[in-house]
């Protein structure tokens, strides 16, 4: 590294980081000797005043638009109370099915596959009928 | 952090929406405007931002205050920006069919309005890689010290040092030849 490159490093660590003694007095030295060492330093301080300009404003409304996110996001979605319903949804038509096979069960005397299906006292001629139908 | 923060976190906790917003109003400029350096245009920086406070919210009881709550908000806020950022860059690939497409300084070689230094600076950062870009954005534009840069990004003194010297070079030779830095 030549001494060109090492006083350009030192500047710009002057511009974010302490400098020792030493160093301090090689920059200072450099600065006097060179102007365009001390033309490089006025462009970065201008371009670091730049950038330390694009910084975004506060804006208050952004926090109320955050809360109402927020509290729409805490209401319960249509999917979610269905989900939440199910286990009720699902204990009542398990116990329709065992009142519906129970009824059948009084009626009929039996849970065999005609008596569910409703076909155990049809005789074939109605069920031909039922066809013609 | 400022004296009440711990009790409108204490509060923010018990369900006190109020004491929450009285935490996004201390801090969402500095959310929005890391998100805005990061991204380069206002509204996506503002769905960011909206994101990590909804985030905060969310983990409010697993935030057990080891870090600053600034700090915190910074580091979620830039990983959803270089998540944003990927996935832009996945997009683009698919839609270019192009391996990769950083805008070069070429493509901005027509001067950028001088008048509108957001924009002009945002033109300027676009131009750098991710890595520079983050450290620019929080020593030179948030303000942070290089000491809270590295612990925002958990990277060691001298690589934030060393990155935003390089970054510094760079974004020089742009101004310059826009003719940016001249008084």
């Amino acid at each position: 590294m030549n001494a060109k490159e090492r006083m350009n490093q030192l500047l710009l660590k002057s511009l974010d980081l302490p400098l020792s003694a030493e160093e301090q007095t090689a920059l200072d030295q450099a600065l006097e000797a060179s102007a365009a060492l001390r033309e490089d330093q006025a462009k970065l301080l201008a371009m670091r005043q730049l950038l330390a300009k694009a910084q975004l404003e506060a804006s208050p409304s952004f926090a109320d638009r955050v809360m109402d996110t927020i509290k729409l996001r805490q209401r319960p979605t249509f999917t979610a109370s269905i989900i939440r319903l199910y286990p009720k949804v699902a204990a009542a038509c398990i116990l329709l099915l065992l009142a519906g096979m129970l009824g059948i069960y009084l009626s009929e005397g039996n849970l065999s596959v005609d008596a569910l299906v409703g076909v155990q006292e049809l005789s074939i001629d109605e069920a031909y009928t039922l066809v013609d139908y | 952090m400022t004296a009440s923060e711990p009790y409108l976190l204490a509060q923010a906790r018990t369900g006190d929406q109020g004491a929450f917003r009285q935490l996004v109003l201390a801090h969402e400029a500095r959310v929005r405007s890391t998100a805005f350096g990061m991204l380069g245009d206002e509204s996506t920086a503002e769905d960011i931002a909206q994101e990590v406070f909804i985030k905060l919210y969310q983990n409010l009881n697993t935030f057990r205050g080891d870090s600053k709550l600034s700090s915190y908000l910074i580091r979620m806020t830039i990983n959803h920006s270089l998540n944003e950022l990927k996935r832009r860059k996945r997009k683009s690939r698919w839609l270019s069919w192009d391996a990769e497409q950083v805008p070069q300084l070429e493509d901005h070689a027509a001067h950028p309005d001088r008048s509108d230094t957001k924009s002009m600076v945002q033109q300027a950062l676009k131009l750098l890689p991710t890595d520079f870009r983050t450290v620019v954005v929080l020593r030179l534009i948030e303000g942070y010290s290089v000491k809270e840069t590295a612990q925002v990004l958990k990277l060691p003194e001298g690589t934030v040092a060393s990155r935003l010297a390089r970054a510094q070079k760079k974004l020089k030779t742009i101004f310059e030849q826009w003719d940016a830095l001249v008084k």
